[in-house]
């Protein structure tokens, strides 16, 4: 009982996570315009996969934000609304990057210094 | 293809007009997708479908990560105001309802029974009246004022907002302003039937009321006692909003009071208000027998009518030194 909630807390927090970095791999990857399912599919071959329901409301919202510009394709079978980055969202995006090294670098070194700690004690 | 459109619209009914449609084609294209993908090539069937549409989830769920259309008439910036003028507004009003609910009884008597239905009657009635009106009001600026709703909460925040921690000392009781509003209104009503307040004469299984105010002027002097007793009404009103003394209180209630004053100059100073043969009329009623008693009568009336204004001022001055004292010298002992 203890377990499985232990489990379902560690679920939700590791899924608080995730969501923060969403935007980032969503932009990372709209270089080239993409529809919302082959985003989809290929974030999750990269292994972060991603809910569709989560990403097709973000992509509206990073366009209306504009950080996004879209296209429709009606040529093929059915009609295909294409996301790629504006120059702004490209702006965005690059000062987004840094701001994610600083961070993972901070973070790592107070996980490192609590790992240091644990082993000097040990 | 049915269940697919039912949940497209489940979506899109909860989203403003103009992305329904936008979005609906964009839902189409990836339930499609994902079919595709999960039968390849296969036919598709039902059960596809319905595997397809668990994956992605609750549609009111889909809604609010699109950030549909709010789904509440009042939002959490204004509730906690609603609620407090909801408040208000209802002790006002129950105070006035009750008092007239009251009158209305002494004026016609009735049974007792029907006295209790007829006022918890318009107790309910006034209640169900201000919860309509106000939520109505409160719901029209939330869904027209979102905009500045929002920026004003996104506004720069300052620790003076902050709001008293309330002391009892400077505490307003609920009872003292709603006693005060049900005086006013019980005033008001009685001048709106001059003819009926007065000296109660029984003679001869006849009743003759000598009235107190001058019958004639009555159509001249209402607007003016209405907009007295209307300031009092507010200035009590805003004591049942904050329920609580401060120095914006306390100068509220000094230009209420002011005007009040003024208004009560106009009034009660004024000769035409009072009935000017009471005492005749008294007399040849033959209420106060004795020669004596006419002396005393032609002394007094004069004496306590142009008397009546200064009674209503000094309690007004009184009222606003006491605003004074517990807006700002309270607080600075507070």
């Amino acid at each position: 009982m203890e377990n499985v909630k232990q489990a379902e807390i560690i679920a939700g927090l590791a899924q608080e996570l995730r969501r923060g970095v969403v935007v980032l791999a969503a932009l990372s990857q709209l270089d080239e315009p993409q529809y919302g399912y082959s985003l989809v599919s290929q974030l999750g071959e990269m292994g972060f996969p991603i809910e569709a329901g989560t990403l097709y409301p973000l992509f509206r919202r990073l366009e209306k934000q504009g950080l996004l510009e879209s296209l429709w394709d009606t040529n093929e079978s059915r009609p295909r609304k294409y996301y790629k980055l504006s120059s702004m969202g490209r702006e965005v995006y690059e000062r987004l990057c840094e701001e994610w090294a600083q961070l993972v670098d901070s973070v790592e070194n107070l996980l490192k210094g609590k790992e240091g700690e644990e082993n000097g004690n040990s | 293809m049915g269940t697919v459109e039912r949940y497209i619209f489940a979506v899109t009914r909860r989203l403003p007009v103009k992305a329904r449609e936008e979005v609906s084609l964009e839902l189409w294209g990836l339930i499609e997708d994902l079919l595709e993908e999960r039968v390849r090539g296969q036919k598709v069937s039902e059960n596809d479908v319905k595997a397809v549409l668990l994956e992605l989830g609750n549609p009111e769920d889909l809604a609010r990560e699109y950030g549909g259309e709010p789904r509440y008439l009042i939002g959490p910036t204004l509730f906690d105001t609603y609620l407090t003028v909801l408040k208000t507004v209802g002790s006002i009003v129950l105070a006035v309802v009750q008092t007239v609910v009251v009158i209305r009884a002494f004026v016609s008597p009735i049974g007792i029974v029907e006295f209790i239905v007829s006022f918890l009657g318009s107790l309910v009635a006034a209640s169900a009246q201000v919860f309509v009106w106000v939520t109505l009001i409160f719901a029209a600026v939330e869904h027209f004022g979102k905009e500045e709703l929002d920026q004003a909460a996104k506004g720069e925040w300052s620790p003076e907002q902050l709001p008293e921690v309330p002391d009892q000392k400077r505490q307003i009781s609920l009872g003292d302003p709603m006693m005060g509003i049900a005086f006013s209104v019980l005033f008001l009503v009685m001048y709106t039937m001059p003819q009926r307040i007065g000296v109660i004469q029984m003679a001869g299984g006849t009743t003759t009321v000598i009235p107190v105010v001058n019958l004639a002027m009555t159509s001249y002097f209402l607007p003016f006692l209405i907009g007295f007793i209307g300031i009092t009404v507010i200035k009590e009103g805003c004591k049942l909003f904050w329920r609580v003394w401060s120095k914006r209180l306390a100068i509220i209630s000094a230009v209420c009071n002011g005007a009040a004053i003024i208004l009560a100059y106009q009034i009660f100073a004024n000769r035409e208000f009072w009935n000017p043969s009471f005492v005749q009329q008294l007399l040849s009623a033959n209420v106060a027998p004795g020669s004596g008693a006419a002396e005393i009568l032609q002394w007094l009336w004069p004496f306590v009518t142009t008397r009546f204004v200064y009674v209503i001022v000094i309690a007004y001055v009184i009222d606003t030194l006491s605003a004074f004292y517990r807006g700002f010298i309270a607080d600075r002992e507070g």
